[in-house]
């Protein structure tokens, strides 16, 4: 769930450079992570999504002033809840990442992956709409 | 459920639009759109359509003020909740609170692989996986999450109710398969979802051998005794609310005196559908050098919280909430006590509106009594 500032850049950018990832992640691009709110993290969970990584822009580069760093404790709340819930807190991954950072990208997202790798891999599956 | 069978069922043609029901509303009484004599009656005389559609149905806290009023015992609530059923049906609903996070852990606890860890229980607080009896923590955990910004501590709660429960001798079981009790869901018109709750909880309960469920929380108490039946045949569980069974028992525990002057506010569905009023405060008065200060609508007629389900929080909320606050100020009470965790954190919420006449400290009844906890058992 990137920001569709400064981590969709440089999710664009490492595409560019060929970079593929084979988990093939679902990607909602959203228009600040400021907007993200627990309900929707809390849905994709229940959803059957093993993971999720949120990526955020980098402290200042905000375009909504301190959106990230608001995201960055709605993840937090959300971690806690998931605990309790029997799912380990870092299935839900937040980071913040530059325009130039697609490096940076692959990185976190390899980091990300890692703990997926001896579970069994459901099939992802695409978020539509839920419940209301 | 059509509109003219929920008419049938909760007697609604026996109005008199006497309007007792629309006097005694909270909500009625801030928000001139709203009132309840005016829905029976459009429901009565207008189409369907015009009422399911009709917003202000949201705006009933289904606290219960107006059955308990209404000289034809009509059964408003039950009217109300039967015409969200069918709004729901045509696809409305009401405006959800805090960004629809309290829906969202509904879903959560009902994905496959939901476990529910029984580590939020805190220290202190010795359970079993079988045991004859059943503590029924429902949301706390989550809520003590979610709240916490405000200071609510759910977490507290349900330790305090186990460690009391503990005190009584009596070590309860509780379950990795516990869900949700569907309270909210229930009330805003919900069914399937229900029962799939209902049938989850019963099943989970079951598997630890449990013959009796105690709960900290009047609306899972008050969903297990009087809206479960309706969805699990032959349930067979007793079901008991905590400061009731307190009540009976707090002679077999010793308490350390506690300065202090309270004030009880009555949760709608303890008071109002259950009939427990004098049990908690029972349990209060044996907390040694307790004072309790009773605010002018006790009981009842107590002054609901303002706020029910997480559907429309608005200005007309928070002035009811703030309404009750300024009342339990107005007794010199230092600490407002209530059983039932909703309760707690809206009013917790209306402290921090600045129409607020002061400030007063609020916990549950359980959190006070264990943290007046200390010396010996006496007896067994
Ligand atoms: S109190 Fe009962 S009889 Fe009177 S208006 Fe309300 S619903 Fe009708
Ligand atoms: S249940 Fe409560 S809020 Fe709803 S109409 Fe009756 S008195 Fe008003």
């Amino acid at each position: 769930m990137p920001c569709k500032w400064h981590p969709l850049t440089a999710m664009e950018n490492a595409a560019k450079d060929g970079f593929t990832c084979d988990a093939g992640p679902t990607v909602i691009p959203v228009k600040c992570t400021g907007l993200v709110k627990v309900s929707f993290l809390l849905k994709l969970f229940a959803k059957g999504f093993d993971g999720v990584l949120v990526l955020g822009c980098e402290e200042g580069d905000c375009h909504y002033y301190n959106g990230s760093q608001r995201c960055g404790e709605i993840v937090k709340e959300t971690q806690e809840i998931l605990e309790i819930a029997g799912v380990p807190g870092k299935r839900l991954g937040f980071h913040m990442i530059s325009e130039s950072g697609g490096k940076e990208y692959k990185r976190v997202l390899g980091n990300f992956l890692k703990q997926f790798k001896k579970t069994t891999r459901r099939r992802k599956r695409v978020a539509s709409r839920g419940r209301r | 459920m059509s509109l003219r069978a929920a008419v049938d069922k909760t007697k609604a043609y026996l109005c008199l639009e006497c309007g007792i029901c629309t006097g005694s509303c909270p909500v009625s009484r801030h928000r001139d759109a709203y009132s309840p004599r005016l829905t029976v009656e459009k429901a009565l005389l207008f189409s369907e359509d015009e009422s399911v559609h009709d917003p202000e149905m949201w705006s009933c806290l289904t606290c219960g003020t107006c059955d308990l009023r209404c000289p034809s015992t009509v059964d408003f609530t039950g009217f109300m909740r039967s015409m969200r059923e069918r709004a729901r049906q045509v696809g409305e609903s009401g405006v959800c609170t805090h960004a629809d996070t309290l829906a969202a852990l509904i879903d959560l606890q009902r994905m496959p692989g939901f476990r529910r860890q029984a580590s939020w229980l805190g220290r202190g607080a010795k359970t079993r996986s079988r045991s004859s009896t059943y503590y029924f923590g429902g949301c706390l955990p989550f809520l003590d999450v979610v709240f916490k910004e405000i200071g609510f501590d759910g977490r507290g709660i349900g330790n305090s109710s186990v460690r009391l429960l503990n005190q009584l001798g009596i070590i309860p079981a509780v379950s990795e398969g516990e869900v949700c009790c569907g309270h909210d869901e229930y009330w805003t018109g919900g069914g399937d979802l229900v029962k799939e709750l209902a049938k989850r909880n019963v099943a989970a309960i079951k598997k630890t051998g449990a013959k009796r469920v105690v709960f900290s929380c009047p609306e899972c108490y008050h969903m297990f005794k009087h809206v479960y039946s309706e969805f699990v045949r032959g349930m067979g569980l007793e079901v008991v609310f905590l400061l009731d069974l307190l009540s009976e028992k707090m002679g077999d525990i010793r308490l350390n005196s506690r300065k202090t002057k309270v004030t009880y506010h009555d949760p709608c569905r303890l008071a109002k559908s259950d009939d427990i009023i004098e049990e908690p405060r029972n349990v209060l008065k044996s907390i040694p050098d307790l004072e309790l200060a009773e605010m002018t609508r006790r009981g009842k007629d107590a002054l609901c919280c303002g706020s029910s389900n997480w559907v429309s929080c608005s200005r007309v909320n928070k002035k009811i909430q703030v309404e009750r606050l300024d009342e339990a100020i107005s007794t010199g009470a230092q600490v407002l006590v209530t059983a039932c965790p909703k309760c707690n954190i809206h009013l917790r919420c209306a402290l921090r509106d600045e129409d607020c006449s002061g400030q007063i400290e609020i916990t549950d009844a359980v959190t006070l009594v264990a943290g007046s906890l200390g010396g010996k058992k006496r007896g067994r």
